[in-house]
């Protein structure tokens, strides 16, 4: 049970981290979050809560797991954590809205739901 | 394989070029190693969905080794260099013991609560066929397999070093796919994404894999230290103990009574293998391993005796910084450790390195076809080896889990027809995908995995009895309810991908149904 709950959690941070990260860049945050341009600031601060989350991420395996085997599984889970984030981005982009809008804010006022659940051509 | 223009810096221009001919000439060798090399992973579970014989419940206690006296014995009549027992764990239930013989390697599975032999029908499974396929191609000739491995291995880092180059917008197209565009540009998405996030694993599952058989792929530096004695080199390196043959007949003492001394030695540790090198010799000894599953490098504590005495000879608990290293690449590549998370994620991450390649190839085509006079005979020679390389070898894989369900138990050479069908189904499937026009080719060979898939699990229900809800309600039976689980995906995916070739228009080609296609490899 510890190790169910320690592996959903891990796998929380790594996906949130990739999250902040993919959402610090423009045309992901456009085509999920707002339509507003994405300011400088937040950008910023997306970037360094993605990088901090990754990095808590291997702390917390290398904790539960050791070194060895912790940084393998944070290294590993990097790559399928990514792709988890590329593949809601391309067929749920709007599950990022509902998901982060309580935290990071930035709902357009007049939201068009349409454009979320079927996305505009890039 | 990103598309050239006029404005290339020629460097680029060069790692382009290369990415395309190393892509081309070794892709589909590739994909078949990637494949294999990611069944592998599950070798053991493997084992247990094609021999139902082993299918036990985990035993309680420590095996009684001194009850395995008949297949020692079985060894010393086949004059075996070495007899090895592997004990029970919890990915095998069961007492494997191991000898080449006059007729090759001899496998062998006892119960380990009363040492009797197991009525384990003739198959190489998993660990016997499919493990050594990803390593060595089974191609046994002049070690001919292994050097095209390697040679495929170097490739593979070119690939990844010249895709990272040619790659134009690695960090603005980091997370994007997109699927609604031409199947073209999807494709190419999907080669990037799996390229770039699988770029960790994949190099270093490469460079290890090359890394284990540095002694044949770089010899000089063994033969010019050690006169070309191998065997001296390792006994140096790994600090093993060995000794001449005596030609005389010998007799071993109690294997058990060396065991109670090994736990001894090291309370904390599990006894992992048992290995007697000379069998029946005067001279022989036995060497105990316990297990290294709680860590990556893969080198347990080793305890050796001599066979007649029972006199401890020789052990060792620490291996040099330098064989650490290596041991650390060689565990990290061969995943025998326990960890149920990890080797999900090495699954996974296979399945990516097959997705990597696949769509590799089928970019490839795409452009190709598209230019005035792209579809000449070596265009056709490409498509096919590719059609044959991705959607044929998964039903060469199912089909070889199939017939081992259908063949009855007593036929000859039951484990040899296994393999033939094997390579028979492949090379059908080169021929099929030669002579159809290729999407129908993609369509009937993605339906032929469905249904060997679906098949395969139908008859291991009916053959042992162990259907899905079995298999998923006791935990000893867990291997099998993953691996029917897995060929029922597999399935899915197949027919995911023979409907969106079906539905898709014909003047497209084989473009668009290649995302469910390559998602199943």
């Amino acid at each position: 049970m510890r190790d169910v709950s320690f592996l959903m959690a891990f796998c929380v941070v790594i996906c949130l981290g990739f999250a902040m990260l993919a959402l610090s860049q423009e045309k992901h945050w456009r085509r999920t979050i707002s339509d507003r341009p994405l300011s400088d600031q937040r950008a910023h601060c997306l970037r360094v809560g993605g990088i901090g989350s990754l990095f808590v991420g291997l702390v917390m395996a290398v904790m539960h797991d050791g070194a060895s085997f912790g940084s393998v599984l944070w290294a590993t889970s990097m790559s399928v954590g990514a792709a988890a984030i590329v593949f809601t981005l391309a067929w749920r982009p709007s599950w990022f809205r509902i998901v982060l809008t309580p935290f990071i804010g930035g709902a357009p006022r007049h939201y068009d739901s349409n454009a979320v659940s079927r996305p505009r051509e890039l | 394989m990103a598309s050239s223009g006029e404005s290339d810096p020629s460097f680029r221009r060069v790692m382009n070029g290369v990415h395309t001919w190393a892509g081309v000439i070794l892709g589909m060798l590739l994909f078949a190693i990637f494949w294999t090399g990611t069944l592998a992973v599950f070798d053991k579970e493997i084992d247990q969905w094609m021999m139902p014989a082993i299918r036990l419940q985990r035993p309680v206690g420590n095996v009684v080794l001194d009850k395995q006296r008949a297949s020692y014995a079985a060894a010393v009549a086949d004059h075996a260099f070495t007899w090895n027992i592997v004990l029970p764990n919890d990915r095998l239930t069961v007492v494997q013991t191991l000898w080449y013989g006059m007729r090759g390697p001899e496998y062998h599975y006892d119960n380990p609560e009363t040492g009797e032999e197991l009525p384990v029908v003739g198959t190489l499974a998993g660990s016997g066929f499919l493990y050594p396929f990803h390593y060595s191609l089974q191609l046994r000739f002049l070690n001919l397999g292994i050097w095209l491995v390697g040679l495929a291995g170097m490739a593979m880092m070119a690939l990844c070093v010249s895709g990272v180059i040619i790659h134009r917008k690695i960090f603005a197209d980091f997370f994007t796919f997109r699927p609604q565009r031409t199947s073209k540009r999807a494709v190419l998405d999907l080669h990037n994404v799996a390229g770039v996030l699988g770029l960790p694993f994949h190099f270093v599952v490469t460079l290890s894999g090359l890394v284990i058989l540095y002694a044949l792929y770089f010899p000089s530096g063994w033969i010019s230290a050690y006169s070309g004695n191998l065997r001296a080199f390792n006994q140096e390196a790994f600090g093993s103990f060995a000794r001449a043959k005596a030609n005389q007949p010998g007799s071993v003492a109690s294997l058990d009574a060396m065991a109670s001394e090994v736990r001894r030695l090291w309370p904390d540790e599990k006894l992992a293998s048992v290995t007697i090198y000379y069998p029946g010799d005067a001279a022989a000894y036995v060497e105990f391993n316990t297990s290294s599953a709680g860590q990556v490098v893969n080198s347990g504590n080793t305890a050796v005796f001599d066979a007649a005495t029972g006199a401890l000879l020789s052990r060792r608990s620490k291996l040099s910084s330098v064989m650490t290293a290596y041991r650390f690449m060689f565990g990290l590549h061969i995943v025998q450790f326990h960890h149920w998370t990890l080797r999900w994620l090495y699954f996974v991450l296979g399945l990516a390195g097959c997705v990597l390649i696949g769509t590799g190839s089928l970019f490839w085509l795409e452009s190709r076809r598209r230019r005035p006079a792209g579809g000449g005979f070596g265009f056709r020679i490409v498509e096919a080896l590719t059609i044959a390389g991705i959607s044929g070898i998964i039903v060469a894989t199912f089909s070889f889990f199939l017939v081992n369900r259908l063949l009855p138990a007593a036929i000859p050479n039951r484990a040899s027809v296994e393999v033939w069908v094997f390579f028979s189904v492949w090379i059908a499937s080169l021929v099929h995908a030669w002579l159809r026009p290729s999407r129908i080719a993609w369509l009937e060979q993605s339906w032929s995995i469905a249904v060997t898939a679906l098949a395969a699990v139908l008859f291991n229900a009916v053959t042992t009895g162990d259907n899905l809800a079995r298999a998923l309600w006791h935990s000893h039976l867990h291997a099998i309810a993953g691996m029917d689980l897995l060929l029922l995906l597999g399935a899915a995916v197949a027919i995911f991908a023979a409907r969106r070739i079906a539905s898709s228009r014909v003047d497209d080609g084989a473009a668009t149904p290649f995302r469910g296609e390559v998602q199943n490899a």
